[in-house]
């Protein structure tokens, strides 16, 4: 009978209208959620045995911009990357302080030269060459803070490397979860909106750290692979393995097995530029670790031989016997060109000239090696000293070969520092204003409140019509009943 | 005598009015059942003066003979139910009593129905709350239906589904849509393998991984455009199933696409699909690279490895979610993995004349010699209709139809009624004659 299937179909627009408003209702309670997506109902005229009985429900689409969505988490991973490389490399240039600060690197090299020029002027003056031995001490203390700082900065890298491969091993064993509920969900007719609003938010998680492509797979499931290439994720997860050092000395590479490499299903992988992985913040790490760190350590070691190499000419000071340290040590004893790795950190002063250490102050004046003190009046080796700092010399290596003073190299050395902190730091700026313009626009495609109360205002109507017909239908049997 | 064959018939209109009557209000009784048949009383006249042109007229008065509207069709109404079903055309869904479940079906336990809300119960069995249970023939374990007899009903079981019922779905088909960099095979480049590791379900229902590896072969100049593909099975503890040489062509018409495949160890290159006959621990794996020439499989381009169209069949070992009778009346189990399974086919009895069966309690009928013999046709074949979930057939009772015929068998029975009492008064004038 007509009567009776207009009723089921009334029934089913009540049932729809009741549906959209619920989910209107969810969109405006989101409005202001990260990483929630608008959802829309979706309708489609129920037929039964080739006849139209009213409206079906036939799911919820969630409105995403999957290519927005990809475009953000690469630019945002791209980010993340440049960050890590411009913090390192602040960092450094912090340490080495710039050329006009007092306790910078540079103003350390001039407050030695110029308490050198001091006492050679009045080489009797004891106060003149205390000055002298806490220039040097000063200088020596700033070239080991800086090289322990680059080391404690790649055991940081180290660090930080167990903790995003922990977050990777975690977020993409989830996402297999969340994958698992979302296609039981699908199977069994229920909504999955949510579990896939959770399972995006763990997938942003760990898009900074690699750069990552989602594609979609059947029943609502994603797999995931690096943009690079490498799959991280479809249908099992992929396990990446590092076993991070407490301690990194310079001595310590990756090549030297002392530090470890990453691996992806117990396979080894390249951590380098080339990299299936690279372009997040994790492979950035390994950069900061094996090669900016690494580098700028090299530099420093070649700046500290340097510094030994001047002072320890036997020309310069004639009571030093063959192969005995001069001014600056390596740990107190000569140094040797097969031991440059790490000679920043292991910089020390002689013992001889230090009072604290049984030495004394005079064999600064009369030779390191002498045993009794000269003629308080004589200059000479103190001005063969300041000219050994300020005389141009062929650096032995580290740098490129051309005569310098040793405060021209350290500028060298300085002026390298801050050309690639400027650059990545120009490069930085450009990733992260990339990521938060995508961000925006994908904000924009988010809930819009207005159109939600628009939508609202039509559910409302549709509800009346619906419930007006049944009304109708009501009035018509007790037309029949009444005859 | 005339008159008194006036009473007989205002008597046998009495009564035919009074069969017209229980049948009306059986049908609005039964207006809310579903799959309810309208019973139609139709009235026939009996002759007793059969010459024409006789002196006298005796009335014959009238029969009533009911019959039930079987072939008629209710509109269908929807449900939440899958297992609401309905039939949209002709056809009727086999049934049999719960009570002799444990019998044999034979040809005098089988009924029909033309909708039923079916439930499995504790024991899995589909049934409806009047004690009805669905028939069907049950599927082979590779989801065919086997050959049996169509004019009899040898071979209909009672359909069972158990809820806690697992299956496993193994992996035969695969293919890799992988794009190579072009870049590493050129002069210089490092020549690093590119690791893929691709999950196949085996066959019973574990998670295993083909481990494929693609190692190009670095030339001193130039480009070599070759690869070397080795895949490993991690169900034969990484055991080498398969290793080819691939040649990509780099002309201008098919720049990037595979050139020559040959094949090292393992199954032959098929060049016709693109396919490698690969033999993983569980059995046959048909693995498509995509044909010579074809840029849908495994291209090599640029300088990005992109293994982002990976396609493949099977699934993990999956609990059932849900149980639905589709329009050719195959009822398939949907897992939560995401497979179906089909478990039974659900034929649709039809009979030469529908109107001739036997109505039973239920909106059930039966078989009997005016209806003819039955068959049972797959669903959407030959006369029958396909069969709809989630619907119900509604009652075939017209409610304003037999409401007007209410009134017409009230007036019908009180001018009967007065038939009676003319004939009565009549009688009296003749009685008074005699004083």
């Amino acid at each position: 009978m007509s009567i009776s299937s207009s009723l089921s179909s009334a029934l089913s627009g009540l049932t729809a209208s009741a549906r959209a408003a619920e989910l209107v209702s969810s969109n405006v309670a989101n409005a202001m959620t990260d990483g929630y997506v608008r959802r829309d109902i979706q309708l489609v005229a129920r037929q039964l045995g080739g006849t139209g009985q009213g409206v079906q429900v036939l799911g919820v689409s969630r409105s995403v911009d999957l290519v927005l969505m990809s475009d953000r988490r690469i630019a945002e991973a791209g980010a993340s990357d440049r960050d890590a490389r411009t913090a390192f490399l602040s960092g450094l240039e912090s340490i080495l302080g710039t050329s006009d600060s007092a306790g910078s690197l540079s103003g350390r090299i001039s407050s030695l030269d110029s308490s050198l020029i001091e006492a050679a002027s009045r080489p009797e003056s004891e106060a003149r060459l205390t000055n002298v031995l806490g220039s040097a001490r000063a200088l020596v203390d700033k070239i080991t803070t800086a090289s322990d700082a680059i080391q404690t900065a790649r055991a940081g890298a180290d660090d930080q490397i167990e903790t995003q491969v922990n977050t990777l091993n975690d977020a993409l064993s989830k996402v297999v979860e969340m994958n698992i509920q979302i296609r039981a969900s699908t199977n069994s007719g229920r909504d999955p909106s949510a579990l896939m609003d959770q399972r995006q938010q763990l997938i942003d998680q760990i898009s900074s750290i690699v750069p990552l492509r989602e594609v979609d797979r059947q029943y609502g499931m994603v797999a995931l692979y690096t943009t690079g290439g490498a799959v991280l994720l479809d249908g099992k997860a992929a396990e990446f393995g590092f076993t991070p050092v407490g301690t990194v000395t310079p001595d310590m590479t990756l090549a030297s097995g002392a530090l470890s490499g990453l691996t992806m299903n117990g396979r080894q992988m390249d951590t380098g530029e080339a990299s299936l992985l690279s372009g997040g913040s994790l492979i950035a790490q390994f950069a900061v670790r094996d090669e900016l760190a690494p580098a700028a350590q090299t530099r420093l070691d070649a700046l500290a031989r340097d510094l030994v190499d001047r002072f320890a000419d036997p020309a310069l000071d004639t009571t030093l016997a063959p192969g005995a340290p001069g001014l600056f040590t390596d740990g107190g004893a000569a140094f040797l060109p097969a031991n440059e790795v790490g000679l920043a950190q292991r910089l020390t002063l002689n013992a001889a000239v230090d009072p604290k250490q049984g030495g004394a102050l005079w064999r600064l004046r009369d030779g390191i090696g002498a045993t009794a003190p000269g003629p308080s009046g004589n200059s000479a080796l103190l001005g063969a000293l300041q000219t050994a700092l300020s005389t141009a010399r062929t650096p032995a290596s580290g740098f490129a070969s051309g005569p310098r003073s040793f405060a021209a190299l350290n500028a060298d050395m300085l002026s390298g520092v801050a050309t690639a902190r400027l650059s990545a730091d120009a490069e930085s700026s450009f990733a992260t204003a990339r990521a938060s313009a995508l961000k925006q626009q994908e904000l924009t495609n988010g809930v819009d409140t207005d159109a939600e109360m628009q939508k609202l205002l039509l559910i409302e109507q549709a509800y009346s019509a619906n419930a007006r017909v049944i009304q109708t239908v009501d009035d018509m049997i007790q037309t029949l009943l009444g005859l | 005598m005339t008159i008194s064959s006036s009473l007989n018939a205002g008597v046998a209109g009495l009564n035919a009015n009074a069969t017209r009557l229980a049948s009306i209000s059986d049908n609005i009784a039964n207006s809310g059942t579903y799959g309810y048949k309208r019973a139609a009383t139709e009235f026939e006249s009996m002759v007793i003066t059969e010459a024409p042109g006789a002196g006298s007229y005796s009335a014959g008065g009238v029969r009533a003979t009911t019959s039930r509207l079987i072939d008629e069709r209710g509109a269908l109404v929807g449900t939440s139910n899958a297992l609401d079903l309905a039939i949209s055309g002709r056809g009727m869904l086999p049934v049999t009593k719960s009570t002799g479940l444990n019998d044999a079906v034979t040809s005098s336990t089988l009924m029909m129905t033309t909708t039923g809300s079916f439930h499995p119960d504790a024991a899995g069995v589909l049934r409806t709350q009047s004690g009805l249970v669905l028939l069907g023939w049950p599927a082979n374990a590779d989801g065919t239906i086997p050959v049996l007899p169509r004019d009899t009903i040898t071979g209909l079981e009672p359909v069972v589904v158990n809820a806690n019922q697992q299956a496993g779905d193994p992996t035969t088909e695969m293919r890799l849509g992988v794009n190579l960099p072009a870049t590493a095979t050129m002069a210089n480049a490092s020549g690093t393998p590119l690791p893929l590791s691709v999950e196949y379900f085996g066959n019973l229902g574990t998670s295993d991984s083909l481990e494929v590896t693609f190692t190009p072969t670095v030339p001193a100049s130039g480009a070599s455009n070759q690869w070397n593909l080795v895949i490993r099975d991690s169900a034969q503890a990484g055991a080498i199933i398969g290793e080819y040489n691939l040649t990509f062509d780099a002309t201008r018409g098919n720049g990037g696409t595979l050139a020559s495949v040959t094949a090292v160890s393992g199954g032959a290159y098929n060049a016709a699909d693109g396919s490698l006959a690969l033999t993983v621990d569980g059995g046959p794996l048909q693995l498509t690279i995509g044909k010579l020439g074809d840029a849908n499989g495994l291209t090599q381009l640029s300088d990005s490895f992109a293994p982002t169209s990976i396609i493949k069949n099977g699934s993990p070992t999956g609990n059932l979610t849900a149980v639905e009778v589709d329009e050719n009346g195959y009822l398939n189990a949907t897992y939560d993995t995401g497979f179906t399974r089909r478990l039974y086919q659900i034929p649709l009895v039809d009979v030469p004349n529908l109107n001739g069966l036997v109505a039973l309690n239920n909106q059930t009928y039966e078989i009997s010699p005016s209806s003819g013999s039955f068959f049972l046709w797959d669903a959407g074949d030959g006369p029958t209709g396909s069969v709809v979930g989630y619907a119900r057939e509604g009652s075939t009772t017209d409610v304003a139809g037999e409401l007007t015929n209410l009134i017409q068998t009230q007036r019908a029975y009180s001018s009967n009624a007065k038939v009676i009492q003319t004939v009565d008064e009549m009688l009296q004038e003749t009685t008074n004659i005699k004083r």
